[in-house]
């Protein structure tokens, strides 16, 4: 906590942007690409080719899968790039679903697009060898596609969930930012063997203009941000024990008055110090901001977070964000109600200082012990202040078999009028989706329960 | 405010943790990233050897500068068709190969009555087009024995990118090959060059239909 002294003079820091932009409309624009595109194949004669015999059929189907990939490439790149405005409509966690959504379907279509590829060229190139010897550097720029295209799969294939939960998340990261070479490797053969890029002076040049605008976006909008956040770092001010494996630690400085944020969101945290200044990793605030500092309190975990514990006051500390779209609006004037297991009490205790003083708040905690609970004082404290009720759930898992705790039986029995409130769960994987799914048999409406679904 | 199981890294990573600070662990992870991209770079230097287009002379393909310079006799001795000394990719001739002088008369500009050559016409300028894509424009010309016979066809075409090329100086002598075995433009067409197969064969009729008495 700040120290007494600080406390008058510190204000909450600017709400973020809010944007009139939905989740559809996003699936919309998304959409509307993917028609216009479509509706060019086919007008540049894509749809009567497909119709016209095997090898027509082949080349159309090649041509159009050509561009889905490029598109799903195109969508995924801007989706990733967590631009302020998309960012703000659907959350940075959504962001990054859709973006693996996004590069999944791309590696599909890759795949097609090159086996169907394969039988439009034979018969021009002579048979099947020759096709693959040219696809793979006879013909110009294929071999900057093949590797361009290797790399493209690389980066699918190490995204599946098991191949990635078995290397470190920073492994994966720098594989994953290949992909940009690959992508842009693998563009000039669009324009020279497309059907309809090569052929359509006006097409060609939309295309590749928007392109070249889409990837520069993406690209400097990306590290945009993280050039900005090691630049103008925050500093660490305090660092207080809060249980025996947590620390709360503040951030302040002279650039958080940079920052917009409110309580609910998250931050990428990457610490300048020696060994460290490579790793990011997201932590939710577990105060609202103020122009004092942005505090977070972090569990000694693995790598990275256990080093963070070895911050010491005065050092940099580089902040991306605040993300994030779980902020107070989402009560309106509904009841709160709060699930967190172990260290995700920390957004449910930014949170609650925001709430008003009648909005009657149930906070669900779960642990193996209560002094595990980083901040349960304060959390007891706020929730009285605003006419709340805080249940810890003790014990390990096991000793409660039979009796789940998220069941929609126990849910309704411990929060009366429980369909009526406004969820907001946080903590551990297993027990986010045993309390989304409780939660919706209790009648909760999917809109009014927010989680931060897992990215990677 | 999601958080991993333990289960996701913590235990995998457990030998990690015991040296969180380790000077290599930055190379060590950097290191799969960077063997792959320069994996990537030296193989694309050494898969990328284009075919150059030239090598196409082979097949019958003479560039279209020397072709117009040949005269109309040369052109029905075909099969000595000089080489090409530079090669455009955009605007190429395709000349039939394997037409023997009749009498076996060496290259004359004024062809022997009877021979093939005795007659010829120019077909009309054709746009190659598939549905409303225009690949580029063939004219064929066409040869004709005295007693009116179709005996030798060579198209020139102009086309705008090099996939286009390629189809074309693949498609192009087999057409020329039917026209003749055919004698009259009422040929099949080449699979996987439609655009062009038509075009030739309206420009080819073009050409017998101008066909001098
Ligand atoms: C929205 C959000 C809010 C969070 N808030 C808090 C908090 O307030 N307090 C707290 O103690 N912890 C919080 N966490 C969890 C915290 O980020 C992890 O404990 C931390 O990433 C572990 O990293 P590590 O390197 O120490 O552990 P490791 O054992 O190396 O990694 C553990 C797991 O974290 C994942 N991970 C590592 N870095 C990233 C990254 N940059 N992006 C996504 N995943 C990553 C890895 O995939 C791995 O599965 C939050 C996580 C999320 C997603
Ligand atoms: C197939 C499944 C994929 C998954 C699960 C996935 C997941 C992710 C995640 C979680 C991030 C955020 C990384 C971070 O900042 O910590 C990310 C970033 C990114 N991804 Fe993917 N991705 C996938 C495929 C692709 C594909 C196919 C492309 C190519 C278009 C791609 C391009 C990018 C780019 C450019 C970034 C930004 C990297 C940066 O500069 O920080 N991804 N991806
Ligand atoms: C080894 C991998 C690849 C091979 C062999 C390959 C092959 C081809 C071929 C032969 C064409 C011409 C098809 C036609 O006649 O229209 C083509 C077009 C195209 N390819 Fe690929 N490709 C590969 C990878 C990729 C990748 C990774 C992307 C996207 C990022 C991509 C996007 C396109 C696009 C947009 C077109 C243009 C389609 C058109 O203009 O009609 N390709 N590709």
């Amino acid at each position: 906590m700040a120290p007494a002294a600080k406390l008058e003079q510190r204000r909450p820091l600017a709400r973020p942007n809010s944007t009139n932009l939905k989740a559809n409309d996003l699936v919309i624009v998304i959409v509307a690409i993917f028609a216009i595109v479509t509706a060019a194949w086919a007008m540049t004669g894509g749809w009567s080719q497909l119709s016209s015999g095997w090898s027509h059929a082949w080349r159309a189907a090649a041509s159009l899968t050509g561009l889905y990939t490029s598109l799903f490439g195109m969508v995924g790149l801007t989706l990733s790039a967590r631009l302020k405005t998309t960012e703000r409509a659907i959350g940075l966690d959504r962001l990054l679903n859709w973006h693996r959504i996004a590069g999944d379907t791309m590696g599909l279509l890759l795949a097609v697009h090159i086996f169907t590829a394969i039988p439009a060229e034979m018969p021009v190139r002579g048979g099947f060898i020759n096709t693959v010897l040219d696809f793979t550097g006879r013909e110009p720029y294929m071999a900057l596609t093949a590797i361009g295209s290797a790399l493209v799969a690389v980066v699918v294939v190490l995204s599946l969930k098991d191949i990635r939960n078995k290397i470190s998340y920073e492994t994966w990261y720098f594989v994953h930012l290949t992909v940009y070479f690959g992508l842009a490797a693998s563009f000039s053969h669009q324009i020279t063997l497309g059907s309809m890029l090569s052929n359509d002076r006006y097409v060609r040049l939309v295309w590749v203009g928007s392109s070249v605008v889409i990837f520069a976006t993406a690209l400097f909008g990306r590290w945009w941000k993280v050039f900005g956040s090691v630049s103008r770092p925050l500093h660490v001010r305090t660092i207080n024990k809060e249980t025996d494996d947590t620390v709360s630690v503040l951030l302040g400085g002279r650039n958080v008055l940079r920052l917009r944020g409110d309580a609910g969101q998250f931050v990428m945290i990457r610490s300048l110090v020696r060994g460290q200044w490579w790793k990011t990793n997201p932590y939710s605030l577990s105060a609202v901001p103020t122009t004092a500092g942005l505090r977070v309190t972090i569990k000694n975990r693995g790598d990275a977070s256990s080093a963070k514990r070895h911050l010491r006051v005065g050092d940099r500390v580089a902040v991306e964000g605040p993300y994030g779209v779980t902020t107070p609006e989402i009560f309106g004037d509904k009841r709160p109600l709060f699930i967190a297991g172990g260290v995700g009490v920390t957004p449910v205790c930014a949170l609650l200082q925001r709430l008003p003083s009648d909005s009657r708040p149930t906070v669900l905690l779960r642990a193996r012990h209560e002094n595990e609970v980083a901040h349960l004082a304060e959390i007891r404290a706020l929730a009285a202040r605003c006419g709340g009720e805080v249940f810890v759930l003790t014990g390990r898992t096991v000793a409660m078999k039979g009796k789940d705790p998220f069941s929609a039986k126990s849910l309704a029995r411990a929060v009366p009028e429980i369909s009526s409130c406004v969820a907001v769960v946080c903590g551990p994987t297993a027990l986010m989706f045993a309390a989304r799914k409780g939660l919706r048999e209790a009648g909760l409406a999917k809109d009014d329960i927010h989680t931060e679904m897992p990215w990677w | 405010m999601t958080f991993i199981r333990r289960c996701h890294g913590g235990e995998l990573m457990s030998s990690d943790n015991s040296s969180p600070s380790s000077r290599f662990a930055l190379a060590r992870r950097l290191a799969p990233a960077l063997a792959l991209t320069s994996a990537g770079v030296a193989l694309i230097n050494v898969l990328d050897r284009p075919v150059d287009l030239s090598a196409f002379g082979s097949a019958g393909v003479a560039d279209i500068g020397s072709a117009a310079d040949a005269g109309a006799g040369q052109m029905v001795t075909g099969a000595t068709v000089p080489a090409p000394t530079t090669t455009t990719v955009t605007t190429t001739t395709v000349v039939a190969t394997t037409v023997p002088p009749v009498n076996g008369a060496p290259p004359d500009t004024t062809p022997a009555p009877g021979a093939c050559g005795a007659k010829k016409s120019t077909g009309s300028t054709t746009d190659i087009v598939d549905r409303n894509r225009v690949f580029g424009t063939l004219v064929v010309t066409a040869k004709f024995a005295s007693n009116g016979e179709l005996c030798d066809v060579a198209v020139n075409f102009d086309v705008w990118d090099r996939k286009s090329v390629q189809i074309e100086q693949y498609a192009l002598p087999k057409l020329n090959a039917r026209a003749k075995k055919a004698k009259s433009a009422n040929i099949q067409g080449v699979s996987g060059a439609t655009a062009v197969s038509r075009a030739y064969a309206a420009s080819l009729q073009a050409a017998i239909d101008a066909k001098p008495l």
